[in-house]
C-alpha cells in the first residue's frame, strides 16, 4: 500500500520547473529522496504538505487528497528550516501546537526533549542550526506520527548526532505501520537505512527503485577509451570521460560486457556515483 | 478553541508592544492636550504592516498550515483575533478615560468620550479591513511592497491633515452626528466582512505560502 | 543468533546475513523451532534497512531454512535431508581435523595418513 501518491504533478515557480512528477511512497518503509541542491526536493516536499500547490496533477496522502487538513494529524514534518518566530521558546510553541494533535503525547515530548538536550525556556534565536533541527523533529515526533516527512534533516548536524538520528529513525521503523520519507544530499545516510530511493534531477524523477533492485541492476564500469568505443556510448546511463579512460553507469547484466575485456573494472556504484553520473548532461539544454 | 489557542500563541506576542503603545500614546497625548487620533492610526497601520512582515520573514503561514488546521479556520480565527484585539484596545481606552473623568470632569462629557473612542475603534477596523488582505496577497518584505505601503500611508495621512488643519476632523465629524456615525459603523462592519471573504479566497487559492 | 556485517565486503548485506544464518543452522547453533528476531528488530540491531533483512529472511524461507507464521514470527525450520547432510559433513570435518592434528603430533606424513585412510575404505 502506498502512503503518498504523486501523480502527473507539474509546477512552475519563477525560473524553476517541476515536470510531470510521478512517484509513490510505500507504507512501512524508509524512502530516501535524493538529488542535488536546487533539483526540486524542497518544492516537492512542500507540495506534498499542501503549502505549495501544483499547477497540474494531484497528490494523495493516506488515500485522500492532500488538501484535506485532517490527514496532517497523522504526519510529522521537518522542513529545511524551523519556520518559527525567533523570540519564541519551546515551551511557548508547545502551548499552541500540542492542543492541535489528537494523538499528542506529553511524555513522549518530554522524552525526546531530554534526549535532544533542548531547553524549554530559551529563545530560538539563541539556538544553533542543529538545535533548531532538533526542535522541528521534537514537534514532529511528539504526536507519534504514522508518516514522517523530513527535508534535509541531517544538514547542519554534527556527525555524531547524524548517526544518532539514524538510530532513532530505525527505532521508529520497528513499528510496521510507520513510513518515513526524507530528502538528503548526504547519501551516506541512506546507504544503510533506506529501503527505497527516489532520485530527482532538474525537476524530473530520474529513478525510483528499491535499494535491492539498485544493488542488483546498476554497475559502475571503468575502462579504457578503446573499450568504450567497442561497447558504444549509448550503452551507458551516464558517462564521464577523462584522459585515462571512462567511468560509466550501466544498467542490467554486465557479465557479457566484462567477459571479453579483462582489464575492465566492474563495481557496485554508491548512491553518490549514481547521482553524479545520471545528472543531466551539461550543454544539452 | 484549540485553533484559537494557536492564533493567540502565534500573534499575541507580536501585538503586545503595539497594544501598550496605543494605550500609552492615547493618555500621554491627551494629557498634553493634543488630539491623539491621527498619530494612533499611524501606529496601528504600522502594526499591521510589522506583524505581516515578521510573519512573512519567518514563513509562519508555511508552518501553521502544515499543522492540522484548515486554511479557512486559520483566516477566520485571525480575523476574530484582530476584532478581539481592537475591542480590547477600545475598552481599555474607554475605561481609562472614565477613570480620568472622575478626577477632572471639566474637559469632556462622558458622551463625548464614548463616541470618540468608538469612532477611533471603527477607524482601526477600517484600516485592518483594507490592509490585511493586501498583506495576504503581497509579500510585505519585498522592496516594492515597502514602497507601496509607505506611499499609500503618506497619501492617507496627507488627506487627513489637509482635510482638517485643526486636527480632530475624522473623529469629531462622525462623533457629533448620529446618522453619520451609524452609517460609518455599518460601512466598517461591511468592509470587515468583505475583507474576510477576500482574505479567505486569497489564502485558499495561494500557491506558495 | 549473532551476525557480523562487513561494510567493505563485496558481498551484498542481505547475502551476508543469509550466509551467516545458514552457517549457524549447519553448525547447530540455531536449532529447529528457535525463534529469530523480527525483520524490523534485526534491521535495527544490524543498522541496515528493513528491506535488507526482509529479503534475507524471504530467501531463507524459500530455501526452507526458516518458516514464518503471521503474527507469531520467524523460526528455524525442521531440518531437511540436505541440511542434515551438510551438518553431518561438517561434524565429520571437525573430527578429521582433530585426527590430522594427532597424526602430526606423532609425526605421520600426509602420504602415510592417506594410505591408512585408503586401507579403511577397502
Amino acid at each position: 500500500m502506498d502512503v503518498i501518491e504523486v501523480r502527473n504533478v507539474s509546477n512552475r515557480l519563477g525560473q524553476f520547473r517541476i515536470e510531470d512528477l510521478n512517484f509513490s511512497i510505500p507504507k512501512g518503509y524508509v524512502t530516501g529522496f535524493i538529488g542535488q541542491n536546487g533539483s526540486g526536493k524542497t518544492t516537492t516536499i512542500q507540495m506534498i504538505m499542501d503549502v505549495i500547490r501544483p499547477k497540474q496533477g494531484e497528490i494523495e496522502v493516506f488515500g485522500s487528497s492532500n488538501t484535506n487538513p485532517e490527514m496532517k494529524q497523522r504526519i510529522g514534518f521537518v522542513y529545511d528550516e524551523l519556520y518559527m518566530y525567533d523570540n519564541f521558546t519551546i515551551s511557548h510553541m508547545h502551548k499552541f501546537i500540542a492542543p492541535l494533535y489528537e494523538s499528542w503525547d506529553d511524555s513522549l515530548f518530554e522524552r525526546y526533549r531530554r534526549a535532544f538536550e533542548l531547553p524549554m525556556k530559551q529563545k530560538l534565536k539563541t539556538f544553533s542550526k542543529g538545535m533548531k533541527m532538533k526542535t522541528s523533529l521534537l514537534f514532529a515526533l511528539a504526536h507519534d506520527p504514522e508518516l514522517l516527512i523530513m527535508d534535509e534533516p541531517t544538514a547542519g548536524l554534527d556527525p555524531v548526532f547524524r548517526r544518532e538520528l539514524m538510530d532513532l529513525l530505525q527505532e521508529l521503523m520497528l513499528d510496521s505501520q510507520r513510513t518515513i520519507f526524507f530528502s538528503t544530499h548526504i547519501t551516506n545516510d541512506l546507504d544503510r537505512l533506506a529501503d527505497y530511493i527516489v532520485f530527482i534531477d532538474n525537476g524530473r524523477i530520474k529513478l525510483q527503485k528499491s535499494m535491492a533492485e539498485i544493488e542488483e541492476e546498476f554497475h559502475l564500469i571503468k575502462g579504457t577509451k578503446e573499450q568504450l568505443t567497442a561497447i558504444g556510448r549509448d550503452a551507458f546511463l551516464g558517462l564521464r570521460e577523462t584522459g585515462q579512460g571512462f567511468t560509466g553507469l550501466f544498467q542490467g547484466d554486465s557479465t557479457p560486457l566484462a567477459s571479453g575485456n579483462q582489464e575492465m573494472v566492474v563495481e557496485k556504484p554508491s548512491l553518490e556515483d549514481m547521482m553524479y553520473l545520471m545528472k543531466g548532461k551539461k550543454g544539452a539544454w | 478553541m484549540k485553533y484559537f489557542q494557536l492564533v493567540i500563541g502565534l500573534y499575541w506576542k507580536a501585538y503586545i508592544p503595539f497594544f501598550l503603545l496605543n494605550i500609552l500614546l492615547f493618555f500621554v497625548l491627551h494629557y498634553l492636550n493634543i488630539s491623539p487620533y491621527v498619530l494612533l492610526l499611524f501606529v496601528n497601520l504600522l502594526m499591521f504592516y510589522s506583524v505581516a512582515e515578521r510573519q512573512e520573514r519567518f514563513h509562519i503561514q508555511r508552518f501553521v498550515l502544515s499543522l492540522p488546521i484548515s486554511r479557512l479556520a486559520y483566516v477566520l480565527l485571525y480575523y476574530v483575533f484582530i476584532l478581539l484585539y481592537i475591542t480590547l484596545v477600545g475598552l481599555l481606552m474607554w475605561g481609562g478615560y472614565e477613570l480620568l473623568h472622575i478626577f477632572s470632569s471639566d474637559r469632556f462629557t462622558l458622551q463625548e468620550i464614548g463616541s470618540h473612542v468608538f469612532v477611533y475603534v471603527l477607524f482601526i477596523v477600517m484600516l485592518a479591513s483594507i490592509f490585511i488582505p493586501l498583506f495576504f496577497r503581497f509579500k510585505p518584505e519585498t522592496i516594492e511592497a515597502r514602497i507601496a505601503f509607505f506611499v499609500s500611508q503618506l497619501v492617507l495621512f496627507t488627506t487627513f491633515i489637509l482635510a482638517n488643519p485643526g486636527g480632530d476632523f475624522p473623529v469629531d465629524y462622525f462623533a457629533q452626528n448620529q446618522e453619520k456615525l451609524i452609517g460609518f459603523s455599518i460601512s466598517c462592519f461591511v468592509a470587515f466582512v468583505v475583507s474576510f471573504v477576500c482574505s479567505r479566497q486569497l489564502v485558499e487559492k495561494k500557491v506558495v505560502l | 543468533m549473532h551476525i557480523l556485517l562487513s561494510n567493505t565486503s563485496k558481498e551484498p548485506l542481505f547475502q551476508q546475513i543469509k550466509e551467516q544464518i545458514k552457517k549457524q543452522i549447519y553448525q547447530g547453533e540455531l536449532k529447529e523451532g528457535e525463534a529469530l528476531p523480527s525483520i524490523r528488530l534485526l534491521a535495527k540491531q544490524l543498522q541496515v534497512s528493513v528491506i535488507t533483512t526482509k529479503r534475507a529472511y524471504e530467501d531463507l524461507e524459500k530455501e526452507r531454512f526458516l518458516v514464518s507464521s503471521v503474527g507469531k514470527g520467524t523460526f528455524v525450520a525442521g531440518q531437511q535431508p540436505h541440511v542434515l547432510k551438510e551438518r553431518q559433513i561438517r561434524e565429520l570435518e571437525n573430527d578429521l581435523e582433530q585426527i590430522v592434528e594427532r597424526a602430526q603430533q606423532i609425526g605421520l606424513t600426509k602420504q602415510a595418513m592417506i594410505e591408512r585412510i585408503h586401507l579403511f575404505f577397502d
